[in-house]
């Protein structure tokens, strides 16, 4: 489960580096990154 | 999205106090704003603690910052600026005071113009040129096309959907997937193994 969510966002954040990321979505992310440890532990990879 | 849009949005959210929101700023940009200051400090090390001084100062003036330019330009002078101050208080001459790269657009020429590398410099990027060619062909079909169609062909997602016949979703993990096993070929090349 922890690794599909990992994977979700590193998916995310690939899809952001190409600029593919829908605003709604990287709305969603930021959201995200402030309150989740873990998904803050991805971007630091 | 637009790169500029999502900057200014990502912009905005910094402004509103989300802080992850410069972290993703920094992600995109942390590497072109290296090898940019790598122009003036020739230390890898040294370039990566400017960079990191660049964006600390960039985040502190955010609030300032008024949208007239894109981020990155605005970012990119900060970068410049703070390499120099840099070079002034270490008391050096910049590595290249034969012209002065203002613009970012004159810089991605002139970076390239100026890529006189070693001939070990030139064995390592030769290795790793083939490592990733070979790493490509071994992909499965599908992800070897996706990554194609990107890297080579520069494909939106949307029309590699199309392409492909498969849903946006897919691509963006077909995408990520090809990057992720091709990263692994060429790790141990990248770290000297």
């Amino acid at each position: 489960m922890e690794k599909d969510v990992t994977r979700h966002i590193e998916e995310q954040l690939s899809a952001f580096l190409d600029g593919e990321l829908p605003q709604e979505e990287l709305a969603l992310l930021v959201r995200r990154l402030e309150r989740d440890e873990s998904y803050r532990s991805t971007l630091d990879r | 999205m637009s790169d500029k849009a999502s900057d200014q949005f990502l912009v905005d959210r910094v402004r509103a106090g989300d802080k992850q929101a410069f972290d993703l700023l920094v992600l995109k940009y942390q590497q072109r704003i290296v090898n940019l200051i790598m122009r003036y400090v020739k230390d890898h090390a040294e370039a990566l603690d400017v960079a990191q001084e660049a964006f600390l100062k960039a985040y502190r003036a955010i609030p300032n910052f008024r949208g007239d330019s894109a981020f990155y330009t605005w970012m990119y002078r900060i970068a410049i600026n703070t390499a120099k101050n840099h070079l002034v208080a270490a008391r050096r001459r910049p590595l290249d005071h034969a012209s002065d790269i203002s613009e970012p657009e004159e810089f991605d020429w002139h970076a390239r113009m100026q890529d006189h590398d070693s001939p070990e410099q030139q064995a390592i990027g030769d290795e790793l040129r083939e490592t990733v060619e070979s790493a490509i062909r071994d992909l499965p079909d599908d992800l070897r096309t996706a990554i194609i169609l990107r890297e080579i062909d520069g494909l939106s997602y949307d029309e590699i959907a199309q392409v492909m016949e498969c849903p946006v979703g897919t691509v963006r993990s077909r995408i990520f997937r090809a990057r992720e096993a091709i990263d692994k070929r060429i790790r141990p090349v990248v770290d000297g193994e």
